[in-house]
């Protein structure tokens, strides 16, 4: 007998809801009070999105790392996109920035309430999350010019491997520290 | 098939290698400007006036120009010389990881400023 639902109903009902949900995080914004709320929501919309889709990347490795064919293919192009969202949310974040070091801004403010949350998280954030815009590109450059020779377990498919874990590891640390600044105090 | 077989491993250490520079480029500008801002910001402020908004986004333009301009140019440079080599990929790999990680400790802003100093506090210089 057929069953209501299938286990991809079920996976595909997560995966929409957690998308929807995750991504109204930084939405509530809208309703909130900044002076700059088109930079702060783009800057916000794109570092989620940009997280949501560097993790569907990083599982993409897997079926690569094994040698699957056509797994490499999938990978670049999936790298590719999530590059371009890195880029873009680079640019909105200098765009913020400006608001951020405004006289008056949250970097002044931070100064007299708690350095702490702009000499130590800020200035680790605004460097660590440039770096996956390189690693990214690296990957998908070595991956185009040679997805066709990568064998499994070859130390090129794991240098591949590699630059996305980091890459990864990177836009994790810049969304955390990101959403923990946003948390205490708005730009 | 054949095209693919003519390329060198080498390609790989010249990404490795570029990446790193880049990175530590924007990490010895940000260092330098820590250690030095009287000297080190009207310059990084200058080398990122290309950019749209650099009046606002200050020194951090220039540090972002340096890290892109190091990475791509020794990208460019590496790709045409150890890329047309065959190298050994394990030790390039364990050193890049390595470096990498390095990098990351040392951008960490308490292990600099222990080093460099800590900026004065608007709160704590005098009569403020």
């Amino acid at each position: 007998m057929r069953p209501l639902f299938t286990a991809r109903d079920f996976a595909v009902t997560q995966a929409s809801i957690a998308a929807l949900l995750f991504l109204s995080i930084p939405l509530f914004n809208v309703m909130g009070f900044s002076n700059h709320k088109l930079a702060a929501i783009l800057h916000g919309l794109g570092a989620t999105v940009t997280v949501i889709m560097s993790c569907q990347t990083l599982h993409l490795i897997y079926p690569m790392l094994r040698g699957k064919a056509g797994a490499p293919a999938r990978l670049e192009w999936m790298l590719w996109l999530t590059n371009l969202m890195v880029l873009l949310t680079i640019v909105f974040g200098n765009w913020l920035y400006i608001a951020y070091r405004a006289p008056d801004g949250p970097q002044e403010w931070l100064l007299y309430h708690s350095p702490a949350l702009h000499l130590i998280v800020m200035e680790y954030k605004e460097f660590v999350s440039l770096y996956p815009l390189p690693l990214g590109i690296a990957a998908a450059v070595l991956l185009r010019r040679f997805r066709h020779a990568l064998e499994p377990g070859s130390a090129a498919s794991g240098i591949i491997a590699l630059l996305i874990t980091l890459f990864w590891i990177c836009l994790l640390i810049g969304f955390v520290f990101g959403i923990g600044l946003a948390k205490l105090r708005m730009v | 098939m054949q095209a693919h077989k003519q390329r060198k491993t080498g390609e790989f250490a010249a990404v490795l290698l570029s990446v790193w520079l880049g990175i530590t480029a924007t990490t010895v500008s940000h260092l330098w400007s820590v250690y030095d801002p009287v000297k080190a910001n009207p310059i990084l402020l200058k080398m990122g006036s290309w950019m749209p908004g650099w009046w606002g986004i200050g020194p951090y333009a220039g540090k972002e120009t340096a890290g892109l301009l190091v990475w791509l140019a020794t990208w460019a440079i590496f790709h045409w010389t150890i890329g047309r080599k065959e190298v050994a990929l394990k030790p390039w790999t364990i050193v890049f990881a390595v470096a990498f990680i390095a990098n990351l400790i040392v951008i960490w802003p308490t292990v600099y400023h222990a080093l460099l100093g800590w900026p004065n506090m608007p709160n704590t210089l005098p009569g403020g």
